[in-house]
């Protein structure tokens, strides 16, 4: 069953385009890579979703539901999370702010148990709890902006871009991170530059060009030809 | 010539609490939507007025009046932000700035149709001019007022900004507005809450400045506007704890600059503001504890 499903997506900047006529879904459970070229539109697919840009014409349903004109804090309510690119942390907040800050909108009593469970997966999140978050290194703010997602429970997990910027060593072990975050449930839709890393990754892969939808399938079934990768993921 | 360096020390702190409360209104707001808010100082007008037509014509008991203008000025601000600011939300930010400057000319405007362009002698209750000899030092109960209250009011703020939920969404809101929102923090919110926590501020600095100076008119908040933005100039822009120093700083300054001249550079206290506004601005212009924006 699909989690999310886009229908005819179109998205502009004034009168500049940025996502033409774009349909896919992602399956509840999986990892979904939407890869392509820089200004290929994935950045503004992924804020569209989360309700920070508004689409021209279209329609996203989430379980099922259709959310097009809902605002964002409410698509955060639903479980609808975005790590943004460049990870965008509170630099001035404390690491312990800033998870609070992504479990915001919450009222339940589960929030203590979901920091132990965020600690957990990050310690060193824990140790550096009452640091200022701007002190942190590139990979420890990324493992921030990926905790203070986890704050808000959600159900589709969208992050942007989260190897920029970040040591090949580091980057590896994000991604092991959004694995088993991935085997807890949730469900993970991400936009990659890189697709070395991906490949063995994720379930199933949407390529974009300009705005427009161009292939899609396994990563195996994309990733294979080699003029594919030269057209559309600029080498 | 102790009891001289006493007295203006005592002068100065009296005064620094109330640039550092008028500072702090300012940039509160200012922290979140980098707007330079001049109609602050028409709210600092309006809270004067209040007082003085809750005081002296309605004989309105002090601690009711005080409710009185607190929810009162509490209210303006909301209004102020879902009449003026509202629709300009995501607009360039000069346009606030601007409405900013209109606002105040329409506050100094209609207080001006509404009273009248003569100012009004102010009269706080009697208690408040009470006057107190300590070591040759002299104080009334109006300056023990004007400290007190503002150190109780930046405490409970730096306490709400600090510790509350509301407090850090508002932080997170200061620093990246797109991100607090992405966050789930309703940013409209927040920023209501700036706008009705500095006006609320406001209208007790402009009971302050009335019962200090002992006269009100409709062009006063020109000036607290003005010493407000120097002071958080000085501190550091958009800094909280830098709107207190700067505000503080100030008060000292220019009372130790007219104590320490000959008598007749007092008329020039304000030159003296500016001066030290272009002081800092050239050696130091993120203020003394300012931070560089963040790209």
């Amino acid at each position: 069953m699909s989690l999310l499903k886009v229908n005819n997506l179109h998205v502009a900047y004034g009168k500049i385009p940025a996502v033409t006529d774009l349909s896919f879904a992602v399956n509840d459970g999986q990892i979904v890579a939407l890869v392509g070229a820089n200004g290929a539109g994935k950045s503004t697919v992924l804020k569209t979703i989360v309700g920070v840009v508004k689409p021209i014409s279209g329609s996203i349903f989430f379980s099922g539901t259709d959310i097009t004109s809902w605002s964002a804090d409410r698509r955060v309510r639903a479980g609808i999370v975005l790590v943004p690119e460049g990870r965008q942390i509170f630099t001035t907040l404390s690491v312990y702010e800033n998870l609070l800050v992504g479990a915001y909108h919450r009222r339940d009593e589960q929030l203590r148990h979901d920091f132990e469970w965020v600690y957990t997966l990050f310690p060193v999140l824990k140790e550096r709890a009452h640091q200022t978050a701007g002190t942190l290194s590139g990979g420890e703010q990324q493992m921030l902006a990926l905790g203070r997602a986890l704050m808000a429970r959600p159900k589709l997990l969208l992050l942007d871009e989260p190897s920029l910027g970040l040591a090949p060593l580091v980057v590896r072990e994000i991604y092991q991170m959004i694995t088993n975050i991935c085997k807890t449930g949730i469900t993970v839709l991400l936009v990659e530059q890189n697709i070395n890393i991906i490949i063995h990754l994720v379930d199933y892969v949407y390529v974009m060009q300009t705005g427009e939808l161009k292939l899609h399938g396994t990563p195996q079934e994309v990733f294979t030809g080699e003029d594919i990768k030269r057209a559309y993921l600029g080498g | 010539m102790l009891t001289y360096i006493a007295q203006q020390m005592v002068n100065g702190f009296v005064l620094g609490s109330m640039y550092a409360l008028l500072a702090l209104g300012m940039t509160v707001v200012y922290g979140i939507l980098r707007l330079v808010n001049f109609a602050h100082g028409g709210l600092v007008t309006i809270g004067a007025f209040i007082f003085f037509y809750a005081l002296s014509v309605l004989k309105i008991n002090f601690a009711l009046t005080l409710v009185l203008a607190v929810l009162s000025g509490a209210c303006l601000g909301f209004l102020l932000d879902f009449v003026a600011y509202r629709k300009l939300r995501g607009g360039p930010e000069v346009a606030l700035l601007i409405t900013s400057l209109g606002v105040y000319i329409f506050i100094e405007n209609i207080t001006k149709l509404l009273a009248s362009p003569q100012p009004y002698a102010f009269r706080p209750p009697p208690l408040f001019l009470q006057r107190f000899t300590f070591k040759g030092i002299i104080f009334s109960n109006t300056d023990i007022f004007i400290v007190i209250a503002a150190v109780v009011i930046m405490v409970t703020f730096a306490v709400f900004v600090k510790r509350t939920k509301l407090g850090i969404a508002m932080r997170a809101t200061a620093e990246r507005i797109e991100t607090a929102r992405l966050m789930g923090i309703n940013t409209n919110k927040v920023i209501v809450t700036a706008f009705v926590l500095g006006s609320a501020i406001a209208t007790i600095t402009g009971f302050m400045w009335g019962a200090k100076y002992g006269q009100i008119s409709y062009d006063m908040g020109f000036m607290a506007g003005v010493k407000a933005f120097v002071a958080t100039v000085i501190g550091g822009v958009g800094s909280i704890p830098g709107a207190m120093v700067g505000g503080f700083l100030l008060g000292f300054a220019e009372i130790l600059l007219v104590g320490a001249l000959p008598a007749g550079f007092a008329e020039y206290r304000d030159a003296f503001v500016f001066t030290i506004l272009l002081i800092v601005l050239l050696l130091r212009p993120t203020g003394l504890m300012g931070r560089k924006e963040a790209l």
